[in-house]
């Protein structure tokens, strides 16, 4: 029953409804044609497999331009198959990617994407200037050597070889590659993977400015912050299919968890929240803390009971219990 | 229906020009190369080390039938050098970047997968001229050999044009092997085509069976290229080209069927 009810809450949205999204209001009067001239990316019923395993099954969306759309997902929920597959690096089994329009292996579609690749290599023995400079030579209109390396904050890192780079250092040649052919598509796999928490805001800032300017931006992450902060489109990947495809207000709005906290005078009855529908339950002395879709049910019995409450707070459910609700719900779905 | 333009579209270039791409793809293969020590010190040095070793230096005596012994020690080394080259700079490069899933970034890029192959072999040339030019003014220069100047220029010549079916076996090798099997992979076969050539090792001390084998080996074929171009003529040169011809051909197949593997595998 509640399973049933989350499939349907899941806001799984196709290229088509994105396109009348688009069509309407404004741009009631345009083509199908040119409204795909503003689309960044189509996913059309896609699907790829790798020997027998589906990393994805069917998969539709359309990106406009100008959005930033993260992709989340546990690992192996096909992420970066998704994103191998944009980049042309990979061909559907089945379905249609266009980037731009056009299949994602023409070098015009190349010319306007840039990306940061999970695990990939870069020459170690060229210094840092050395291969932003070659790398800038592969596109139509490269920004300035020079604000590539200040935007990425390696100017003082110029001339140093880049296998003497540091992880973090390394981290942002790669931002420095994927940006320095002033890209209108940033693809960006798992990018702050293994960065502290100060370089991980830094980047987001970056991240920020490079939206202002109306560029597009598709990431995958499993920091739900990361997604929260930066993306106004999260789509969920489970098993390689769309689960919800919502801005993250949204998708939080969905998950009708609510985190209760409070204190309690003494200590309540043993096994008062058996008949409660409560998960999470934290129970330390006299703090109380718990996530229940039925807010007024565990709130009632709370204020029916003799024990004091204090301190009393109700937060919505974090991006992180939203998710969780919603795979859980797909789980307990498949499973019975 | 008009098609609509976004404004300057019609003056913006929509791609880099590939002229433009390949110079600093080649800058950028030479100073890595340069770069790397497994290159310069056997690269460099160790064809002075075989030639000196081989006899090329002190009295200029003859082997038998009036062949120069320093000539012979010359375009000897100069074979050996230029096919290592094209099998460790070349080939070995190619699996260490798949290794390094270095090609994986670069084919996320607009540059087109011929133009950074061609810059490799660009590269791998330049270099091999490199190492020819200092091994012929070490023979000069230290060893005396005394050549024409068309004699330096065939020799010169025909190594660099006698070289494209190792360019197309390092080709194959680097797509085909494991990356962190390939220097293992490479010395074996290096090893066995060097032996079984007559290069080092006089034919008529090998084996019985590598003997009649030996004359068809490549290694042999292009030495013998060498050798004609210094002046010892030991064959004929014309079947020489045809079954160098040959040989490309057999590798270019298996280039082309390893990498169209590698390409299934990796991104298809």
């Amino acid at each position: 029953m509640r399973a049933r009810a989350m499939t349907n809450l899941s806001l799984q949205r196709g290229a088509r409804e994105v396109l009348t999204m688009l069509t309407s209001a404004t741009h009631r009067a345009q083509t199908v044609e040119e409204v795909s001239q503003r689309l960044a990316i189509e996913l059309e019923d896609v699907s790829r497999s790798f020997g027998t395993v589906e990393a994805l099954r069917h998969v539709s969306f359309a990106i406009p331009q100008g959005q930033a759309v993260a992709l989340l997902g546990p690992n192996g929920a096909g992420k970066t198959t998704a994103i191998g597959l944009m980049l042309g690096l990979r061909r559907p089994s089945h379905g249609q990617v266009r980037l731009f329009g056009l299949d994602p292996r023409d070098r015009r579609a190349r010319s306007r994407c840039g990306c940061m690749l999970q695990e990939s290599g870069v020459p170690l023995n060229l210094t840092v200037r050395e291969i932003i400079s070659l790398f800038r030579s592969y596109y139509p209109h490269p920004l300035p050597l020079a604000q590539v390396l200040e935007i990425a904050g390696l100017q003082k890192k110029a001339m140093t070889h880049v296998g003497s780079l540091s992880g973090g250092q390394r981290q942002r040649l790669y931002f420095a590659l994927a940006i320095c052919g002033d890209p209108d598509v940033l693809f960006l796999d798992e990018p702050t993977t293994g960065l502290d928490v100060e370089a991980r805001r830094h980047f987001w800032e970056q991240l920020r400015a490079f939206r202002q300017q109306g560029k597009t931006i598709v990431l995958t992450t499993h920091y739900l912050e990361e997604a929260d902060t930066l993306a106004d489109r999260i789509i969920l990947l489970d098993h390689g299919r769309v689960r919800a495809d919502a801005p993250p207000a949204l998708l939080k709005a969905q998950v009708t968890n609510r985190r209760i906290a409070f204190e309690v005078s003494e200590p309540l009855p043993a096994g008062f929240f058996d008949q409660l529908p409560v998960s999470q339950l934290e129970i330390q002395g006299h703090r109380v803390s718990l996530l229940t879709p039925q807010l007024e049910t565990v709130l009632r019995a709370l204020f029916t009971q003799p024990a004091e409450i204090t301190n009393l707070t109700i937060t919505e459910a974090s991006l992180e219990e939203a998710f969780l609700q919603l795979t859980r719900a797909e789980s307990e779905a498949k499973g019975g | 229906m008009p098609a609509r333009v976004t404004p300057g579209s019609s003056t913006r270039r929509l791609v880099a020009p590939l002229r433009a791409m390949l110079w600093p793809q080649v800058q950028a293969e030479v100073l890595r190369l340069w770069r790397t020590p497994s290159f310069l010190v056997p690269g460099l040095l160790l064809p002075l080390v075989l030639y000196s070793l081989l006899g090329g230096l002190g009295k200029a005596n003859s082997l038998e039938g009036g062949i120069s012994r320093h000539a012979y020690a010359l375009a000897s080394v100069a074979t050996y050098s230029i096919i290592s080259v094209m099998l460790y700079s070349f080939g070995v490069s190619i699996a260490n970047e798949r290794g390094q899933r270095l090609n994986v970034l670069m084919r996320a890029t607009p540059l087109p997968a011929s133009i950074y192959l061609l810059a490799k072999v660009v590269t791998a040339l330049l270099s091999a001229l490199i190492i020819l030019l200092v091994l012929c003014g070490f023979a000069l220069i230290v060893g005396g050999v005394q050549l024409s100047a068309l004699s330096w220029v065939t020799l010169i010549a025909s190594l660099l044009l006698g070289v494209l079916p190792f360019i197309l076996l390092g080709f194959a090798i680097g797509n085909l092997v494991n990356p962190a099997g390939a220097t293992p992979i490479i010395n074996l076969s290096f090893f066995i085509l060097a032996f079984a050539s007559g290069v080092f090792v006089p034919l008529t001390q090998l084996p019985a069976a590598l003997q009649n084998i030996a004359p068809y080996s490549p290694f042999y074929l292009l030495a013998l290229l060498a050798w004609n171009a210094v002046g010892v003529h030991i064959g004929t040169i014309g079947n020489t080209v045809w079954l160098l011809v040959l040989y490309s051909v057999i590798f270019l197949s298996l280039a082309v069927w390893a990498y169209r593997r590698e390409e299934r595998y990796s991104f298809g």
